[in-house]
């Protein structure tokens, strides 16, 4: 899994991982130039004090090196975040809106929506457009792009490509609340063609199961309401407030990065996600639901990927 | 010219308060014409936030460059000897160098909207 500025896996993060490499590197060679001369002022001969302790010296050391080393890196920084700026046309496009505390994420032109697990196809340009439902989030995947604010009122976009497969981590960079770090996601790099697949299943409507035990859950998930807040593709049940649970078995996490995801956790999410995640809008269902409706809604909800 | 008690410390800020004042002004503008939708507007054939913010700068540059050139008219003229009794030569030193240092920021904090697409 990628989740440092340092593993760029686009050409965007590319340049931004350049420029890091420069600050750290030119900053240690800088440090050492420093201690260097404090070494000589502190132990050198009487000469050699003479010239760094002259006014000719500091000038040159104290105010024209950092004036022109300073305004190269402002010329060369602003240069990189300009080339950031331009994309191909015809981009995909992807919105993401970030909640207290996850991530919906919609693609308004194949009229899907996921929550907490954004996949991208290697290669092709993506415009991301993002904002926020509630208080001020922040996107940051460190091996894709840099951070993008996300603001109630305000849609901020970027452009960005991947290009080779892999599993990114991103997290939420600006405090939003008790949650705020338990606030994270995926990005799914993969080829176009397992991408357009992944589209397909989410896009199928989602059919009662047959198998009695999933039926149960499908059952026991309606009576329990949790249709108010969830949706679930072609069932009766299309609450927003809540992630879109459409293929959630298939995702990487649980309650946007804080679980891993299988029976168990989920299960246990279900029955108490106010001890896993204190403050999050979702609500107990450990005296809603008895042990056997519990499992079964689990069991049903792990069956959609 | 400095009257008692009166503190010299205003003359030796002039640049900074002129930085101040760009600043803000740019970043206003800036702020306005994104907001607005004017980013891409023209005035007189000219793109109107590079040009608007073109010409505060010079402005800006000018008038730190009369604060600094003042200040090093009096270095070099009549002020030496004097010291301790009307302006110390320090103050009129540090006028000098913060009018420097303003112009630089003054630069720096321009140079964006040259580089950087407004409203990105």
């Amino acid at each position: 899994m990628h989740h440092s500025v340092l593993s760029p896996m686009g050409p965007e993060a590319a340049r931004i991982a350049e420029l890091s490499w420069l600050l750290f590197l030119g900053g240690a060679a800088i440090f050492l130039l420093v201690m260097l001369l404090l070494a000589l002022a502190l132990g050198g001969g009487p000469g050699v004090r003479r010239r760094l302790g002259a006014r000719r010296a500091i000038l040159a050391g104290g105010v024209a090196f950092p004036v022109l080393v300073l305004s190269a890196l402002l010329v060369h920084t602003l240069g990189v975040a300009a080339a950031l700026g331009l994309g191909e046309p015809a981009p995909l496009r992807i919105e993401v809106t970030g909640r207290q505390y996850w991530w919906e994420v919609r693609y308004p032109d194949r009229e899907v929506v996921t929550a907490n697990e954004i996949h991208i196809p290697v290669g092709r340009a993506v415009e991301l457009l993002v904002d926020s439902g509630d208080v001020i989030h922040s996107f940051w995947v460190p091996s894709l792009h840099g951070k993008i604010d996300m603001i109630p009122g305000r849609v901020n976009r970027r452009r960005f490509s991947l290009d080779r497969p892999g599993v990114l981590r991103g997290q939420c960079a600006e405090f939003c609340g008790t949650q705020h770090a338990l606030m994270a996601f995926f990005v799914v790099a993969e080829e176009e063609a397992e991408f357009e697949r992944w589209l397909e299943r989410l896009r199928a409507p989602v059919a009662k199961p047959e198998e009695p035990f999933l039926a149960q859950g499908w059952q026991a998930f309606g009576q329990a309401g949790c249709g108010a807040c969830h949706a679930v593709r072609g069932t009766p049940w299309a609450g927003r407030s809540g992630p879109d649970l459409t293929l959630l078995g298939g995702r990487l996490s649980l309650a946007a990065g804080t679980l891993d995801n299988h029976l168990a956790t989920l299960a246990g999410w279900i029955a108490g996600p106010q001890d896993i995640k204190p403050g999050n809008r979702m609500p107990a269902f450990n005296t809603v639901l008895d042990g056997p409706e519990l499992r079964a809604v689990a069991a049903w909800l792990e069956s959609l990927r | 010219m400095q009257v008692a008690g009166f503190s010299p410390i205003p003359a030796a800020l002039a640049g900074l308060i002129v930085w101040a004042a760009h600043f803000g002004l740019i970043y206003g503008a800036n702020a306005v014409a994104c907001a607005r939708g004017l980013a891409g507007g023209r005035w007189l054939g000219l793109p109107l936030v590079p040009a608007l913010v073109l010409g505060l700068t010079a402005l800006a540059l000018l008038a730190v460059a009369v604060i600094g050139l003042r200040a090093w008219q009096r270095l070099e003229g009549g002020l030496s000897g004097q010291e301790g009794e009307n302006e110390p030569r320090f103050m009129v030193w540090l006028t000098l160098a913060i009018a420097l240092l303003s112009a630089l920021a003054i630069l720096w904090e321009a140079l964006p909207v040259l580089l950087v697409p407004a409203c990105a």
